[in-house]
């Protein structure tokens, strides 16, 4: 591996501001159109599937130290499993990568810039991206520990001038429905939490490693707090008309007046946009990129960041012919992002539960069409 | 010989890239694709939105019209007025967003929606359906949700083309009188919050010109809207009565006789809080409406001693008997049309949902069957700068 090293604080501040970035804007319409005016109550139980993978990346981890998910997944499953296995991770990494600069260039055209053709958007962050994820694992988690107060300095001003307006009495009625509601939204919050389990492929260059469990806990715990401050405003300032907008946040961030004289702050809300994007980007980007050269056991993962950008960028405009596609695909990505993100590893651990020491050839080389079926199977067990 | 031929040829290609990258640079600093001058653009300050007789949308706007900084610096010495004026555009449409394509057509400059406070409906269109307006002005990226919505009595144009003397234009004096509340202010935000609440009913203040000369428009009266249409009209007096219902009654001057056959007496209400508190007995569907009020006394013509606690209290109990009858006015009109603007449902609907759930479906017939009832509390916390106004007093001070 590179002498570069980030600590764990570092890593908790990557990986909080990755979820926060697209979670922001999206998830509360998300949430509200599924669990009413109780979904504040959904990130309380959908961080179970952060804490989930922040043990599951460390279990691993703990077994095959100085091992990337990839990595261990050859060990585990033998190459001729693990390979397939670990592929179909990497594809739900470069999906989740080209979804969220859809996201982001879609919103910067549709609410800031509408004359500048999205796939400037698209390719300036992903060029933006590749200069940073060359400069190496170190840059990327000081950035994040320098944007993190910004960020949340932000999401302050946003937020405090309109308490005032806020009607506690929204939450009522509370559990109409009961808590099936509340459930479904804490499955749809699964797009974002165990976004956690790319600590797995962060944790070979973490120096402190001891401290990673604690850190990373406070992340998960940081992201639930988030969610659901923001869930509660967005619920008490809007009530029902939070699912009349797709953007509920960035609709608040318009509406905020501080002092009557400072209106019109969405300026902020495009700061935050680009600053927190910009981070899930260079996070999601290298996870991307240092898996690939794993999987290729490459000596160094340089070569291919521009081409793995490229590859980004088509599935950005790939398939998604507008927004009505892309908003439907939320429904879709859920799935494979919880195959990707919670299943794969899900199905590791367990398998190197019965396993012991590195691997043996236990399992005749299986046909690699078995693999995703085999992962169905736990996911639902 | 060979490690300067390296060197040379590592020269080149530093040289190279330092001669691209400013080349590619340039490339980016063409591309200025949402680059808007502001002498480019019309502001939109206000819009009113009319019912053609084609059934078409008649779409005015009051656009403020920035001059060109050149001239802006010629005239400093003047008002600062003389070089940005206000001026008013027409054009009809099938809907909002082809009248304001329209609108473009006539212009030279680009209309710009992100600074429009004010919208006001024609009331023939708000009896129609305000639907279609509503969805542009939220589908639309620029319009704010901050802005204040106006139902016109008559023709919204007649509102939007208005010259007032004190503010710039007539948007910002009706977003002036809305922020000070003697009616309702409502944003667009708040109009999509209480369409989406179990209801669906929204109430929009009225923009009236006073036929008087010279002509002044006020905000007075408030129009309910039910099913996206106009459905009921209140006048002030009943639009007090729904303040106070909504817990939106910032002041108040409440005047009445001091005590049966007596002088009038006001007081000044500062701080105002209400509460619907909805209970099911039974059968029986009963609101509670409690109100609690803090007023300084601003005027006591009549004999009453106002120094004596007993004569404060009567007094109080007097205005809080003005307020009971102002809210039952209104209460007992919706009640009577059946319309529930009142917000009696989202209480029904947030303490007891699953009897909501049942009586959603004839709430229209249910709501008119509702008993209120009052609990208001007012507290005369001061007197003024006089007590006991013997000198003011023909006979002298003659009182219990």
């Amino acid at each position: 591996m590179n002498n570069d090293k980030i600590t764990s604080a570092q890593l908790a501040c990557m990986l909080f501001l990755s979820i926060l970035a697209t979670s922001m804007l999206t998830s509360p319409s998300l949430a509200y159109g599924i669990a009413k005016n109780d979904m504040w109550m959904t990130p309380l139980i959908g961080s179970l599937g952060g804490f989930l993978t922040v043990a599951l990346s460390l279990a691993l981890y703990r077994r095959y130290p100085g091992c990337t998910l990839i990595q261990y997944s050859d060990l585990i499953l033998t190459k001729w499993l693990g390979k397939p296995i670990s592929l179909v991770f990497l594809f739900v990494c470069l999906q989740m990568n080209a979804n969220q600069l859809r996201q982001f260039a879609e919103l910067m055209k549709l609410a800031f810039m509408v004359n500048t053709p999205i796939i400037i958007f698209a390719v300036s962050m992903m060029l933006v991206g590749a200069i940073v994820v060359n400069l190496g694992i170190e840059l990327i988690g000081r950035l994040s520990l320098l944007f993190t107060p910004i960020i949340i300095i932000i999401v302050a001003v946003l937020i405090l001038p309109l308490i005032r307006g806020m009607e506690p009495d929204q939450l009522l009625p509370f559990m109409a429905d009961g808590a099936a509601p509340i459930l479904r939204g804490a499955f749809a919050l699964q797009i974002w939490f165990p976004t956690y389990i790319y600590a797995a492929m962060f944790l070979p260059y973490v120096s402190d490693i001891n401290k990673a469990r604690r850190w990373l806990n406070w992340g998960v715990c940081w992201s639930t707090t988030i969610f659901t401050l923001s869930f509660l405003y967005i619920v008490m300032s809007m009530g029902a008309a939070s699912q009349h907008f797709s953007y509920p946040f960035l609709l608040l961030s318009r509406y905020v007046t501080i002092a009557s004289f400072m209106t019109h702050l969405d300026a902020l809300i495009m700061i935050l946009w680009v600053l927190d994007v910009f981070i899930r980007t260079i996070v999601m980007y290298y996870a991307a990129v240092s898996g690939f050269s794993q999987w290729f056991q490459l000596p160094s993962y340089k070569p291919i960041t521009l081409p793995v950008g490229l590859l980004i960028v088509l599935l950005t405009f790939w398939s998604i012919p507008d927004i009505t596609t892309y908003n439907f695909l939320a429904y879709i990505v859920l799935y494979y992002y919880t195959l990707g993100n919670i299943c794969i590893p899900l199905l590791l651990y367990i398998i190197a539960l019965f396993r012991s020491g590195p691997a043996q050839d236990e399992h005749s080389p299986a046909p690699s069409g078995s693999g995703p079926s085999v992962l169905h199977g736990e996911g639902t067990a | 010989m060979r490690l300067s031929m390296h060197a040379s040829a590592r020269f080149i290609r530093c040289s190279c890239v330092r001669v691209a990258a400013p080349l590619l640079l340039a490339a980016l600093l063409s591309g200025c694709w949402d680059r808007t001058e502001i002498n480019d653009l019309a502001i939109i300050t206000a819009a009113g939105m009319d019912l053609a007789d084609d059934g078409k949308i008649k779409l005015s706007v009051q656009l403020f019209v920035p001059s060109p900084p050149s001239s802006e610096q010629g005239s400093s010495t003047s008002s600062p007025g003389a070089s940005n004026k206000t001026i008013i555009r027409y054009a009809t449409g099938l809907d909002m967003a082809d009248a304001a394509a329209r609108l473009q057509e006539m212009m030279s400059r680009r209309l710009f929606w992100g600074q429009a406070d004010v919208f006001i409906f024609g009331e023939k269109l708000a009896k129609r359906s305000i639907k279609e307006p509503m969805d542009f002005l939220t589908r639309h990226p620029h319009p704010r949700e901050r802005a204040n919505l106006f139902v016109s009595d008559g023709e919204a144009e007649e509102i939007v083309k208005w010259k007032t003397p004190i503010e710039r234009n007539s948007a910002e004096t009706l977003r002036e009188m809305a922020v000070l509340q003697t009616g309702l202010n409502t944003s667009i935000l708040q109009v999509i919050e209480e369409l989406a609440e179990e209801a669906h009913t929204a109430v929009i203040p009225v923009v009236r010109i006073m036929r008087k000369k010279p002509e002044v428009p006020f905000i007075g009266g408030t129009v309910a809207i039910k099913d996206l249409r106009q459905a009921a009209k209140l006048d002030s007096l009943e639009t007090r009565g729904l303040l106070w219902l909504r817990n939106e009654i910032k002041f108040a001057t409440l005047t009445a006789p001091a005590y049966p056959g007596g002088d009038y007496a006001s007081v000044y209400i500062y701080s105002a809080n209400s509460k619907l508190v909805p209970s099911i007995k039974g059968n029986k569907w009963s609101m509670l409406v409690a109100i609690e009020a803090t007023s300084n006394l601003n005027e006591n013509a009549s004999t009453l001693d106002i120094t004596k606690e007993a004569n404060v209290k009567r007094l109080e109990r007097t205005f809080e008997g003005i307020i009971q009858s102002r809210i039952d006015k209104t209460v007992k009109k919706a009640q009577r049309s059946g319309i529930d603007y009142l917000g009696f449902a989202e209480q029904y609907h947030r303490h007891y949902p699953k009897h909501w759930l049942a009586a959603k479906k004839d709430w229209d017939t249910r709501f008119p069957k509702i008993e209120v009832r009052y609990k208001i509390r007012l507290t005369i916390a001061r007197n003024g700068l006089t007590g006991k106004n013997a000198t003011l007093q023909s006979g002298g001070g003659n009182n219990s």
